[in-house]
């Protein structure tokens, strides 16, 4: 053991034979011996260079473009408020929009949790045979790792008048005609969306509670807390970091949505990101980076906010 | 106790009931999906079925080719040549986020200056809405007179958006496994590269293996951030950037055809990456069990 110990602090192997140290990596492992912040930078240089070049490069120039002016050939370099102006200006859909864009992934998450919180506690607790427990959560995390863009597509026979949802009603004498809410319209988009994104969800919590000891849980019951009393003040507690870390993909993807919106919802009432896709798709550039910059900064805040009460990486 | 026996079985049933609902909800719409791409000519993209014929897919595998059916407005991208760029793309994607993370993680097993920094960078990739950094680097690639092209600016976005999610697997990886053992080939006489090679990457091998996952899938699916750095042409265009452009005018059951065709592809890629999964886990099993003998022996 005190070898071992004795190694780590010299940091240092055996010398390289002499072939080891004649080739190239031989030279780069001999070069970086010794100096562990050149090791560290180098080793984070190109990945960090990557992010910097596209997220901070679009960052900066998307505040800059924000201020300047639209012109018919494209954006013009004449710094002006008007952008903000006509955006922020009392009476302005903007304000109408953001809103909803709010209300959209509040009801998105509160959705989510509500449908994925008892799929992770059975995985966890009804189904006993691990086989199964795998197998049932593989299947929930599956359609993660196709395409959401399919998935979305796959809601588009879903709904509408002839939609299957209102045919299996009318079917079951449920309703005689088509109701109106399961056409193209928003509740159609939120139940599209709740099934989109509960699979960033059960996951997350599912591991989570996962990792909660089961001594707990008998101490619990032997101190004979009620199975409601422990669900809510030792289970619900210990898998705070699930949620939140599943919470997160949620806000964030949410409030970057605009595709189930413009292919379920009807394209009638557009959230932010899809208020800047409509804005491009008239060539506004600079009315489109203002409203990026409101929607960065929300989203900014909200993540600001979240990470406060977990740390991602620890997950 | 005879009752409570009793109630705790009614809701266990009714909890086996609930998630069988839920992943009837799931995976119900991608069945109706390949249903409806064998509609009949006449048919549309809703039901009824009227009558079933492999017209759609026949038109998948012959794109742009007008026929007796052929509708005012419909969309005439080549799909399958979409894919094909999109398959190349997720490929290079996969590997080039795989190996850049993979260095960063190790630079944050230790702890030094400026990692929250650099950390929250990365993640921004992320955070930030896709929509925006399209936008933004897509303004700056005008001024700068480039031409957006999947080869390049896309292929940039696709990396930007999949290497925080490779780093944050291969983070998980090292704090799952204590690497001392390197620290253990080390002493026992391997030099740094021998230690890497042979004890270290056969550990994360299981990592390794989600990154290219996660790096391949996100990618082959992503619209937002590429949305406007492919080019303007329908020849170079990504799959999800065609089928953005195709659900703005007309839908028609060959995007379905496609649908099917993609998802088919996407189960195969998951079955793929379980079955490599398997593998590496036993071998990490072993590789494991053979580096701790011999230390168990020294220290015995």
């Amino acid at each position: 053991m005190a070898q071992l110990t004795d190694a780590r602090s010299l940091g240092a192997a055996p010398d390289l034979s002499e072939h080891q140290r004649a080739s190239l990596s031989g030279r780069i492992v001999q070069a970086l011996r010794g100096k562990p912040g050149l090791t560290t930078g180098l080793l984070l240089l190109p990945g960090t260079l990557w992010m910097l070049l596209t997220v901070g490069t679009a960052l900066v120039s998307i505040v800059v473009f924000s201020f300047w002016t639209s012109g018919f050939t494209g954006l013009r370099p004449e710094y002006t408020l008007a952008n903000y102006q006509s955006l922020l200006r009392p009476g302005s859909s903007f304000w109408g929009i953001t809103v909803w864009t709010l209300q959209v992934v509040a009801m998105l998450l509160i959705g989510v949790i509500l449908l994925a919180y008892p799929v992770s506690y059975t995985l966890w607790r009804v189904i006993k045979s691990p086989y199964w427990k795998s197998a049932l959560l593989l299947l929930f995390i599956v359609p993660f790792w196709t395409s959401y863009l399919t998935r979305t597509i796959t809601w588009l026979p879903m709904f509408g008048r002839e939609g299957v949802v209102n045919q299996v009603l009318m079917g079951l004498r449920i309703t005689d005609e088509p109701v109106e809410v399961l056409l193209y319209s928003e509740f159609s988009m939120m139940v599209a969306l709740w099934f989109l994104f509960i699979v960033f969800m059960v996951g997350p919590i599912y591991f989570s509670m996962q990792r909660i000891d089961e001594d707990i849980m008998s101490a619990a019951a032997v101190y004979g807390a009620s199975p409601w009393k422990t669900f809510f003040l030792v289970v619900v507690p210990l898998t705070l970091p699930g949620l939140m870390a599943g919470s997160l993909f949620v806000v964030v993807l949410g409030l970057a949505e605009f595709f189930t919106e413009r292919a379920i919802g009807g394209a009638q009432s557009p959230m932010l990101a899809g208020l800047i896709q409509r804005q491009i798709d008239v060539f506004q550039f600079a009315g489109a980076s203002a409203i990026a910059v409101v929607l960065i900064l929300i989203t900014l805040a909200l993540v600001g906010l979240m990470l406060r009460f977990f740390d991602i990486r620890r997950i | 106790m005879e009752n409570t026996t009793k109630r705790f079985s009614l809701s266990g049933a009714l909890f086996r009931v609930y998630i069988v609902l839920v992943l009837i909800m799931l995976y119900f719409p991608f069945v109706i999906m390949a249903v409806l791409s064998f509609q009949g000519p006449r048919g549309g993209h809703t039901f009824p079925l009227r009558e079933v014929s492999s017209w759609w897919w026949w038109k998948l595998f012959h794109p742009g080719q007008s026929t007796e059916f052929s509708d005012v407005g419909e969309f005439l991208g080549n799909y399958l040549g979409a894919l094909g760029r999109s398959l190349v793309l997720a490929l290079v994607v996969a590997i080039l986020s795989t190996i850049m993370a993979l260095m960063a993680a190790h630079a944050f097993r230790k702890p030094f200056r400026g990692s929250n920094a650099v950390f929250y960078l990365w993640l921004l990739g992320i955070i930030v809405p896709g929509i925006t950094v399209s936008l933004g680097l897509f303004l700056v690639l005008n001024r700068l007179g480039i031409i957006p092209n999947w080869t390049s600016s896309a292929l940039a976005v696709h990396v930007m958006w999949t290497l925080p999610f490779c780093l944050i697997i291969f983070l998980m990886g090292f704090n799952r496994f204590d690497l001392d053992l390197e620290d253990a080939a080390l002493v026992y006489g391997a030099n740094p590269l021998q230690a890497y090679w042979y004890v270290v990457l056969p550990v994360l091998q299981p990592f390794i293996l989600s990154s290219l996952l996660f790096g391949f899938t996100l990618s082959l699916d992503e619209f937002q951030r590429s949305l406007l750095l492919t080019g303007t042409t329908l020849e170079t265009q990504t799959l999800p950037v065609m089928i953005m452009a195709s659900v703005t005018t007309r839908i028609t059951p060959t995007l379905y055809a496609l649908g099917t065709l993609t998802t088919l592809l996407s189960f195969a890629v998951i079955a793929l990456y379980i079955f490599f999964l398997i593998r590496a886990e036993r071998k990490t099993g072993e590789a494991l069990v053979e580096i701790r003998e011999p230390k168990a022996e020294g220290e015995a």
